[in-house]
């Protein structure tokens, strides 16, 4: 009586479960479970896993509960839906890390364009600051070279006279200040007088040299063209000597041409002994 | 014989009846939430977003038809993908915007390398 009732109540369980539960894992898995198992694994192992592995984790609950309910139902529409969510929790997860890479490669690139101005505005600051130290130097340097030029004026003019006419500035210096009588070498004397003009031609460069000699009317012509000739070449060269660019000086020997005072007294005949710079006014370009 | 009763009450029981299957309002809350959160970060400006969005919408408005139609277990599953297309949508539609924006970020640190690089030879 026993065994016929065991036998019977097995029976009954066993048609039990085999209405109950439809698989134990003889059917296939839906596609749903399969994409969402490779999801996964493509996210756990690409950057999901290394910079999100919190949505990770998400997603690896979600599979496991679409796992359960397949192992436990097979194929049902349950079982597709938690595999349509494990499926979309893992393209969560890579959604993510891509935004947090991204999110990464932006600071980045913001930090680098930091540096960058900082580098350029750097650079620029440097360069600004070479052109006005240059500047200033040139600026320097012109204040001086007037200052100097105003200095030597007011000492040229203790000995030369200095006057304004239509074909430019004349010094004229007194041929006894510059050179001995009857000669064309310069007194050592004259270099100071000489120099004082230099400083005054250096301020203005641009302005063309005129050098005249000139000559009282005794003697011979011939004579004082050449001794008035010699006299401006000396006063040429010792401006060239002092720097002054050759282009710009020219000597001219005009001998007893062109008097400014009376011959025929000693005084008048001395003052025709000269000579003049005649510093040419600024070329109008 | 007893026992053999008490087996097929307790298995008839584990066969779920659909009717006593509960409202499932917070799932509905949730879903149209996460709905709302993806619309709101423009998830139509990215192709794959403005596609999960649909998605979305399309089982919410399924969910709420099997609701009226007394089928509440199956509506919270599909209310389940609805918010899950959302989430996915909300997350795209985040990535793209980010690339985009680190992708301008590097094209103009490129351009001011350039620029600088003329500029220096002054």
């Amino acid at each position: 009586m026993k065994r016929k009732s065991v036998s019977v109540v097995a029976l009954a369980l066993g048609s039990i479960f085999a209405l109950s539960s439809v698989a134990c894992g003889t059917t296939n898995p839906p596609k749903e479970l399969v994409e969402a198992r490779a999801a996964y694994t493509r996210a756990e192992s690409g950057n999901a896993g290394k910079v999100a592995p919190a949505q990770v984790h998400v997603a690896k609950k979600a599979l496991d509960d679409a796992e359960k309910a397949f192992d436990d139902q097979g194929d049902e529409p349950e079982v597709r839906d938690k595999a349509y969510v494990a499926l979309r929790k893992a393209q969560i997860a890579d959604a993510r890390a891509g935004a947090i890479i991204a999110e990464q490669q932006k600071t980045q690139a913001q930090k680098d364009m930091g540096q960058t101005t900082q580098t350029e505005l750097a650079s620029t600051k440097k360069a600004l600051e070479e052109a006005r130290g240059k500047l200033q130097i040139e600026q320097q340097q012109r204040a001086d070279a007037e200052r100097r030029s105003k200095e030597a004026l007011e000492q040229l003019a203790k000995l030369a006279a200095i006057k304004e006419e239509s074909r430019g500035t004349v010094i004229t210096i007194s041929g006894a200040v510059l050179f001995p009588s009857n000669q064309s070498v310069l007194l050592p004397g004259a270099i100071s007088a000489l120099d004082n003009v230099v400083t005054t031609l250096q301020a203005s460069p641009d302005r063309d040299v005129l050098v005249e000699g000139h000559t009282d009317s005794q003697g011979a012509r011939a004579y004082n063209m050449d001794l008035a000739l010699k006299r401006a070449e000396s006063v040429r060269q010792h401006f060239i000597s002092r720097g002054l660019s050759p282009e710009r000086v020219k000597a001219s020997g005009i001998g007893p041409d062109r008097p400014i005072a009376d011959n025929k007294t000693p005084e008048g005949r001395a003052q025709n002994r000269r000579v003049e710079i005649v510093v040419s006014p600024p070329e109008r370009k | 014989m007893r026992q053999l009763i008490a087996i097929i009450v307790a298995s008839s029981v584990g066969l779920a009846a659909c009717g006593s299957y509960p409202a499932p309002t917070e799932r509905l809350a949730s879903s149209q939430a996460a709905l709302r959160v993806a619309q709101e970060f423009n998830a139509t400006a990215d192709p794959q977003a403005a596609l999960h969005l649909k998605l979305a919408q399309e089982q919410l408005e399924q969910a709420k038809q099997m609701l009226a139609d007394d089928n509440n277990k199956r509506a919270e599953y599909v209310l389940m993908r609805a918010e899950a297309d959302a989430e996915l949508a909300e997350a795209l539609a985040r990535e793209s915007q980010l690339k985009a924006q680190a992708q301008q970020a590097q094209d103009d640190v490129r351009k001011a390398k350039a620029g600088a690089g003329l500029g220096g030879g002054k």
